[in-house]
């Protein structure tokens, strides 16, 4: 019986009197990809926050590989493996597309301070893998010819799909995915699915959980969903189930082609 | 080069050893450090008093005297790193108030607002701080392109975002301010051995917010600027020297000279005089490859 | 002279919780530190020194106060116009805010420097007597005036703020200003008015603590951080933890100077806000100003 990667128990989370996430429960297997839809306002970034640990939450549990992660903070969480992406893109407008990679992989980089300012051998050598990490990913993302760009530079289509470099890069356990295809034409929602799916032919072991609202996205991708609406799980199952259920479609789907 | 002149430049190198070290905690960790005087100010008092008072050389106190230095800056970050970056600028501010009380409080050691005058005279200043300022502006430069630069410009641009990549915020912020606060030390040290005599008012909130201005003046995200500034404004007060304006010398000016441009800077060239922009032998090679290339299609610059 | 220092400490008390509020007031509304706020009160000062030796007879201090308040209200203004308004206009990053009031108060300094020199001016004398007598007790008049004054400001504000239509809209700015102004607020007027308060106050200020002290170009400056301490005291955020801290504050600065002298009360008050920042961050009243999420 394997052990979920991500898990959510009881997960209660209010503002102010409006409750946005109520008792959530969620089981990520490793190596899975699964989804969280909803109309806009159901609590699902603020899902994706309570994982990051960005909020706290009233009540309700979440394990991380196994370690409940109730107490830890973002920093700690990030550290033991989550990784994500956010709704509005919220790259490092300071530094280039090559340094917004690179600086994923920096809080695990093996020299001090000293060795820093000193430029001694031990910088060398790390500064050179870092760099050849960060930069086959931008290539395996074919972003390779913006490396020295700054973000701000970019269509919101590449910024994206630096995102999610950014993410990846680090070779995380949980991959966490909030509306990536959001701002994007179909053609590069293709190309997207295209990517996510050799990612994950590439890693079997990583889990991913996407947020989405578009419908060929999510048919494409996940093998499981939880269907969000104020804050309660209205249902889950897989994809064509789903699509069929009552309480979804009139919640939900109804207002679009399946 | 006459005396004076040396002093001059010495006078410059010293304001780039601290403008650097401020840029590392303002320009690197995004941090408002405004009483940075107070870091010169206890590792100078320091180092001076225990070399006098017990006979040791100005080496081995300059280490207490700037460790001193660090650790204050240690004490002071813990408790409020974790406030808003502008409750942190005010409390550095009553720090920085605070050192010079205590300068005064102190008379017995510090011969108070008299000032400390029993420095000894060290041969070859200019080439220790030309040494002392290329190797802090060397070392500053390489942690800017290391990943503790790329890591602190990631959470001067978006804190919540690097959290979210591991980065250690609170650590990286601490590490910085220490660090500031450590080269701080040093300059002021510098300082003492240059002028001989230093008093509680050399180290005040006017040393303090000039740092700042320089820094602001250069652009807050480029070292170059951050020296050339600290430089050159620390020199440009000599030019008008014999200026008049409203029967003072315009030097009396400077400051609100400064002040007036980094308000002008501010409204049309927010990134200061510099932006973005480093000296790297890339971008020169780059501006000549240009130049090469328009010589070549006979197009003008 | 227990009795005689505990005045003079509430009196300090108090005027280091104008100095507070009128920095929190514009906190609260506009997010931001103003750190102009410490050379206003040094403007004023000088404003109100000159203006009360202008005229023989000196006239009262009461309309000295009231003169150099509306003066204050002036220059709060302007400063507003010259330093703050683009940065809304803009919606500059929160920093340009910082740098902006950091190089105005720093203007301000340097031009009352340069003008009048560092050297420190007295305030002709406003009472007739310096103290009078409450029984057996000799209580200083230049205290209780300012204490009384003070305390009254303090009290009319507090109504201004919680009684009154404006304060109401006040509040609802400082809470949200979008909503607010989709609410119907006018939230260019409510700016104004913050900046009309904390104008007022810094005058009051100015001229309390420039009589009781004297003038020089510092003033400002040194009374701010104070007043900043008392508000990290008090709780960041709130306001009434703000006055509270502050009148303890004053009363604590007093004794200490009566028995340790008053270069060691800087380094005293210094020490006293990191100790509650390590114990109790959270201040006297419960207000935590951790940096934003």
């Amino acid at each position: 019986m394997r052990e979920p990667i991500l898990k959510a128990s009881d997960l209660s989370m209010s503002f102010g009197g409006v409750k946005a996430v109520d008792k959530f429960c969620m089981d990520l297997y490793p190596g899975e990809i699964r989804g969280i839809i909803g109309p806009n306002g159901a609590g699902k970034t603020t899902i994706f926050n309570l994982f990051s640990r960005i909020y706290q939450q009233d009540s309700g549990s979440i394990e991380f590989a196994g370690i409940v992660v109730d107490v830890k903070n973002q920093i700690e969480v990030a550290q033991m493996g989550l990784a994500r992406t956010f709704q509005n893109i919220r790259l490092f407008s300071g530094l280039s597309v090559l340094d917004n990679v690179k600086v994923s992989l920096d809080f695990s980089g093996k020299y001090n301070l000293f060795e820093a300012m000193f430029l001694l051998p031990r910088r060398f050598k790390q500064e050179k893998e870092t760099k050849e990490r960060a930069y086959d990913c931008l290539c395996s993302l074919r972003l390779d010819q913006y490396a020295s760009l700054k973000p701000s530079n970019l269509p919101y289509g590449l910024q994206r799909r630096v995102e999610i470099a950014r993410a990846l890069v680090s070779k995380p356990k949980v991959l966490l995915l909030d509306e990536p295809a959001a701002g994007l034409n179909p053609e590069e929602v293709f190309e997207l699915i295209d990517f996510i799916n050799e990612l994950h032919a590439q890693n079997p072991q990583i889990a991913i959980l996407v947020i989405e609202h578009r419908m060929d996205l999510i048919m494409n991708l996940c093998q499981y969903l939880y269907v969000q609406n104020f804050g309660n799980t209205i249902a889950e199952g897989i994809p064509t189930d789903i699509q069929q259920d009552k309480a979804v479609l009139s919640a939900y789907l109804g207002e679009e082609e399946a | 080069m006459s005396n004076y002149q040396l002093g001059l430049i010495i006078n410059s190198c010293i304001s780039v050893i601290t403008v650097t070290g401020v840029f590392a905690v303002t320009g690197l960790a995004g941090m408002f450090s405004l009483g940075q005087a107070g870091y010169l100010a206890i590792s100078s008092y320091v180092t001076f008093i225990l070399a006098r008072t017990f006979g040791l050389p100005i080496l081995v106190t300059a280490f207490i005297g700037v460790g001193l230095s660090a650790l204050s800056a240690y004490v002071i970050s813990v408790p409020t790193l974790k406030l808003r970056k502008d409750y942190f600028a005010l409390i550095t501010m009553g720090f920085g108030q605070m050192v010079t009380a205590m300068i005064v409080l102190l008379e017995k050691y510090t011969n108070g607002s008299i000032g400390y005058s029993k420095i000894p005279k060290v041969k070859s200043l200019f080439i220790i701080v030309i040494v002392i300022t290329v190797l802090v502006v060397f070392c500053i430069r390489n942690l800017k392109y290391s990943r503790f630069g790329r890591m602190c410009i990631a959470l001067k641009s978006d804190e919540i975002a690097a959290k979210s990549f591991g980065i250690d915020v609170y650590k990286l912020k601490l590490r910085m301010y220490v660090l500031a606060s450590a080269i701080a030390g040093g300059a002021g040290i510098l300082y003492g051995l240059k002028n001989r005599v230093i008093l509680p008012d050399s180290f005040g909130w006017n040393l303090s917010a000039e740092m700042q201005i320089f820094l602001f003046f250069g652009g807050t995200n480029s070292i170059t600027g951050a020296v050339l500034s600290g430089f050159f404004l620390k020199l440009m007060p000599e030019l008008f020297r014999t200026v008049k304006l409203f029967g003072q010398s315009l030097q009396e000016y400077r400051t609100i000279i400064y002040c007036v441009l980094i308000l002008l800077v501010i409204n049309f060239r927010p990134n200061g005089m510099m932006g973005e922009h480093e000296l790297s032998f890339a971008w020169v090679r780059s501006v000549f490859a240009k130049k090469k290339e328009h010589m070549k299609k006979g197009t003008s610059r | 002279m227990i009795f005689q220092l505990l005045i003079n400490g509430i009196s300090l008390g108090a005027v280091y919780a104008l100095i507070a509020v009128g920095f929190a007031v514009v906190f609260s509304v506009l997010k931001f530190s103003n750190f102009a706020h410490g050379g206003m009160i040094s403007a004023c000062a000088y404003m109100g020194f000159f203006f009360q030796r202008a005229y023989v007879p000196a006239p009262p201090i009461f309309v000295t106060i009231l003169v150099t308040g509306v003066f204050g209200m002036f220059l709060a203004l302007f400063l507003d116009l010259v330093a703050y308004r683009n940065i809304r206009k803009h919606k500059s990053p929160g920093i340009y805010y910082f740098l902006s009031s950091l190089t105005i108060s720093i203007i301000i300094e340097q031009v009352l420097n340069i003008r009048f020199s560092k050297n420190p001016y007295a305030y002709p004398n406003i009472f007739e007597s310096t103290f009078f007598m409450v029984g057996d007790l000799r209580v200083s008049t230049m205290d209780t005036m300012i204490m009384a004054v003070s305390l009254l400001i303090l009290v009319a504000l507090v109504l201004l703020i919680h009684k009154t239509k404006m304060g109401l809209a006040i509040r609802a700015v400082a809470i949200n200003a979008d909503t607010s102004r989709l609410m119907g607020i006018n939230s260019g007027v409510v700016v104004v008015m913050i900046f009309l308060i904390a104008g007022f106050l810094a005058g009051v200020s100015g001229v309390m603590l420039g009589a009781k002290y004297s003038v020089y170009p510092d003033l400002g400056q040194t009374m701010m951080v104070k007043g900043f301490i008392a508000s990290v005291i008090g709780g960041l955020g709130s306001l009434g933890g703000a006055i509270v801290a502050a009148i303890m504050l004053g009363v604590l600065e007093m004794f200490w100077t009566y028995f340790f002298g008053a270069f060691s009360a800087p380094v005293m008050l210094f020490v006293i806000m990191l100790l509650f920042l390590i114990i109790r961050p959270q201040g006297i009243s419960g207000k935590f100003a951790k940096e934003k999420v």
